[in-house]
């Protein structure tokens, strides 16, 4: 089953291009890995996919709806991080998560018993009166993860989770990824860490707009002959540049 | 999932319950929406006073007869103006009007009682500093009065002492009883006060909802949000409330400032008055609502807030200058102000005590304003970020 199906899928703002008629398919309970330098189009893409952006061409399959008219129907099944992952400065950790629970009418319930499971998962119990501003880079960002999966989405957006977070944090990042995805949430995520990138069942490389190419690491690394995702990525871009 | 109408509200109640909490956390803006107006108030209302008493006038008068001094006295007798000096050279008038010492001067030419009593046309000569219009213009409109009553009461004694009482007759003015209606001492403060409430609330509303929806933006959270299933009408419904209920309670503090600092008189219906005060409000947040679709940042809000509303409402609304004055073109577009109609509900409740029956098309002006800027606004809302 198909999480993401997204055919030639272009945005343009001006005459800049973004993103170039770009193609992909995401399984349904896999980690896919978008990556490329700052400035690639990770984030336009992103952004096009969560039904925040109009994309100028193309069509985009999200959890079986189409994004082109049925985008609303889209947010209710994906849960999104965005990239300066934004909490409410001003209301504590508690009133956060309540405050997301509330626009994605997650029922009282349902609610309690997703917030004992995201507690066990990240801790967050011990700060729920702390307000995002007094917390630890790394726990801001568990925080953020927290709301994003307060309503339990299938599929799931996290644009570059991990920038400007310490490495102990990014690791324990990626675990609770990995947990989440062993659950069957589909995972969505770009970064520019290469090392992160081996976390991945699949990996789409993007540049300049254009996706290089699309395989998982191992399937990559022997395309390329590299030791590294890396050098594979190098190899990819500079293959297309010929 | 069904959804049915009750956990609709629910995410309503969300976005509500978080502008609250949010207003509570930043006791400024809290405090700005309910103090703001009463400080304003009182300074606006003790500073602007369009009541003209006392202008400095300096007289020259060559004619130095009981009837140039009689003209005089009386000139100064009611307090409008305030007799500085008595010059003996006319050059001298206007050197006191470049100087500043003198608003008002006026110049009697020997001759004056001579003229008067041999029933020739003579002139006085009266200058004025025209550089404060609004000064200017009363203080001819009182000199005019004052030289046409007093050479009325002239003729008619010297056609009565003449025996010729019956010529009179024609010349004799009507008595006009002056009666000043709804503000008999045309207090200031009983006029500017309703004019201040409303150009305040159009202020600050108007940039309180704007700051409140672009702030998401700034911070980044606007993204989260749109990428929520939740609607725009409840994101709009959730932001209006808690900011119509705030300055409403603003309201409801400004009014007894009012009346117990200045004793405005509140003549009409309280009931009628928070009626047009809602739909007002809801005008008021739908141009916040507006800005917060086209600016970017808070800053931008902010001087299109200021712009948009505190200028109009100040100027066009009928607040300083009567509409009734303006060219025709402008009279036309103060009717885009709401300020203007609910300027006119609020003087009429507080000083005529009228109702409904009176202000019914100022209710439905207003109506109509809250309704096309809502739907514009929402229209023009949306859930992206293209």
């Amino acid at each position: 089953m198909l999480a993401v199906e997204a055919t030639k899928l272009t945005r343009r703002f001006g005459k800049f291009v973004a993103v170039n008629q770009i193609s992909f398919t995401v399984t349904a309970g896999t980690i896919f890995g978008f990556l490329g330098p700052n400035g690639a189009g990770k984030s336009t893409t992103i952004r096009m996919l969560c039904g925040l952006l109009t994309p100028s061409e193309g069509q985009a399959y999200v959890a079986g709806f189409d994004l082109a008219t049925q985008a609303e129907l889209v947010k209710e099944k994906i849960g999104y991080m965005s990239q300066k992952f934004s909490l409410y400065p001003d209301l504590t950790v508690a009133e956060n998560l309540d405050f997301y629970a509330g626009i994605y009418e997650v029922p009282k319930q349902e609610y309690e018993k997703t917030k004992a499971e995201i507690f066990a998962l990240t801790g967050l119990q011990e700060q729920l009166r702390q307000l995002p501003s007094e917390l630890p880079g790394g726990w801001r960002q568990r925080l953020a993860l927290a709301c994003a999966i307060i309503h339990r989405p299938p599929i799931l957006f996290l644009d570059e989770p991990t920038s400007g977070v310490d490495p102990v944090s990014r690791r324990q990042f990626w675990e609770l990824i990995g947990l989440l995805a062993e659950r069957g949430t589909t995972v969505f995520v770009t970064t520019h860490f290469m090392d992160e990138a081996e976390h991945c069942q699949q990996i789409a490389f993007i540049n300049g707009g254009n996706l290089v190419s699309l395989g998982t690491p191992t399937e990559l690394k022997q395309e390329s002959g590299c030791e590294s995702l890396e050098e594979a990525f190098v190899y990819f871009a500079k293959r297309r540049g010929d | 999932m069904p959804r049915g109408g009750v956990i609709k509200l629910r995410e309503l109640w969300a976005i509500i319950r978080k502008e609250f909490l949010q207003i509570r956390r930043d006791p400024r803006t809290l405090g700005i929406i309910l103090f703001a107006p009463v400080i304003m108030l009182v300074l606006y209302g003790y500073a602007v006073d369009f009541e003209i008493k006392n202008i400095a006038i300096v007289v020259c008068d060559q004619d130095q007869t009981r009837m140039s001094r009689e003209f005089i006295n009386g000139l100064t007798a009611n307090n409008y103006f305030e007799l500085k000096e008595n010059v003996t050279d006319p050059e001298q008038l206007l050197e006191r009007l470049d100087a500043g010492t003198a608003k008002a001067v006026l110049w009697l030419p020997s001759g004056f009682e001579a003229k008067l009593l041999a029933a020739q046309e003579g002139q006085i000569f009266l200058g004025i500093d025209g550089s404060d219009a609004n000064t200017a213009t009363i203080s001819m409109g009182y000199l005019s009065g004052y030289t046409r009553i007093y050479s009325n009461k002239l003729s008619l004694q010297n056609l009565q002492r003449t025996g010729m009482a019956e010529l009179a007759r024609g010349l004799i003015p009507y008595q006009v009883e002056q009666r000043i209606w709804y503000n008999p001492e045309m207090k200031s403060a009983h006029f500017i006060i309703p004019g201040l409430i409303s150009t305040l609330l159009m202020m600050l509303v108007s940039l309180l909802t704007a700051m409140a929806i672009t702030g998401e933006k700034e911070r980044n959270t606007f993204e989260q949000l749109a990428a929520s299933p939740i609607k725009a009408w409840q994101l709009i419904l959730g932001k209006l409330i808690p900011y119509a209920l705030v300055s409403f309670g603003g309201v409801l503090l400004i009014i007894p400032a009012g009346i117990l600092l200045f004793q405005v008189p509140l003549r009409g219906n309280l009931l009628i008055l928070f009626f047009f005060t809602m739909i007002f409000l809801i005008a008021t947040l739908g141009i916040g609502l507006l800005i917060s679709t086209i600016a970017k940042s808070q800053q931008q809000a902010m001087l299109m807030a200021a712009s948009l509303t505190a200028m109009p409402a100040v100027l066009l609304s009928g607040f300083v200058f009567p509409i009734e004055s303006m060219p025709k073109f402008l009279q036309l577009i103060t009717n885009l102000i709401p300020a203007k109609f609910f300027l006119v509900a609020l003087r009429g409740i507080f000083l005529k005590g009228i109702g409904l029956d009176l202000l019914y098309q100022q209710a439905i002006a207003l109506m109509i304003f809250a309704l096309v800027l809502l739907i514009v606004a929402s229209l023009r809302f949306k859930k992206r970020l293209d």
